[in-house]
């Protein structure tokens, strides 16, 4: 990405994201239709969805920058998988936050270990650890390389997490999208979700710009302390 | 409806709570920066 790109989309991310999260809540709120036998609570659906794809899309950037990593060496695709992982763990928390808020007044439960739950619960886990890893250890290519493996290794758990509802019986609702015959969603539905799916995109972006922004300021950082240190 | 309003409600703190932590982050990555910098100029003279 060429520098005067770069500095456009810092000046235009914010705009487009503030832009985009009025238009989805308006829609959501105000034009979207109550669900017939859920009611009002539905609506989490429009903010849980949305996280989880993203969530899965941000750790899907961390698998392919690792690989590219590991293939270049060069630092930069590190920067970009650290930087992809956190913002994973952002969306993932909010799948984790609001499913139980939707299923306690809907199942009556607020938790059960069931195949979706207890996945994702998992791949929240596996991106802490790889962030924990990154903070234990202090040289920059051993850092690099060890997190690269973990961030390849990790995915591995997402097609299960979106895969588990269509291979085991669950208490998680059966896929609304691409969940083959009797699913699907109505029109005003699908609106809603897309103009939440188009916010939580553009957040993503500019979450993702700041990141890696900060991430080369750290490698820039920690590159000048190592040239003061005293040589032995 | 109480459960709607703290959904949303946790989805607007966990990115405001994210949103300080990148903008604290790179603050203090920069005061780091500019710092070492200096003191980098200084060593040199």
């Amino acid at each position: 990405m060429g520098k005067r790109t770069w500095n456009l989309a810092g000046a235009l991310l914010p705009a487009i994201t503030a832009a985009l999260l009025l238009i989805a809540f308006y829609v959501v709120f105000l034009e979207v239709p109550t669900e017939r036998t859920m009611g009002v609570i539905q609506r989490i659906f429009y903010v849980h969805v949305p996280s989880a794809w993203i969530s899965f899309f941000a750790f899907f950037v961390v698998f392919v920058s690792s690989l590219a990593y590991l293939a270049t060496g060069q630092a930069r695709w590190d920067w970009a998988a650290v930087s992809a992982a956190e913002i994973g763990l952002v969306y993932c928390s909010i799948v984790l936050t609001t499913g139980p808020l939707w299923a306690k007044p809907v199942w009556g439960i607020w938790w059960t270990w069931d195949a979706r739950l207890t996945s994702t619960l998992v791949l929240f886990m596996i991106y802490v650890a790889y962030l924990l890893l990154r903070n234990a250890v202090s040289d920059p290519s051993r850092r690099a390389n060890l997190a690269a493996a973990v961030g390849i290794i990790g995915f591995l758990d997402v097609p299960i997490v979106y895969m588990s509802i269509r291979w085991w019986r669950t208490q998680h609702p059966q896929p609304v999208i691409a969940g083959g015959a009797g699913s699907g969603l109505d029109p005003e539905m699908w609106r809603g979700f897309l103009w939440c799916l188009a916010a939580f995109l553009s957040l993503f972006a500019w979450y993702f710009r700041e990141r890696y922004r900060m991430e080369r300021m750290r490698a820039e950082l920690e590159s000048l302390q190592r040239e003061m240190s005293p040589r032995p | 409806m109480r459960n709607l309003f703290w959904a949303y409600a946790a989805v607007w703190l966990i990115h405001l709570g994210y949103l300080f932590r990148l903008a604290s982050g790179q603050k203090k990555l920069s005061d780091d920066l500019a710092a070492l910098k200096k003191s980098v100029v200084e060593r040199e003279r």
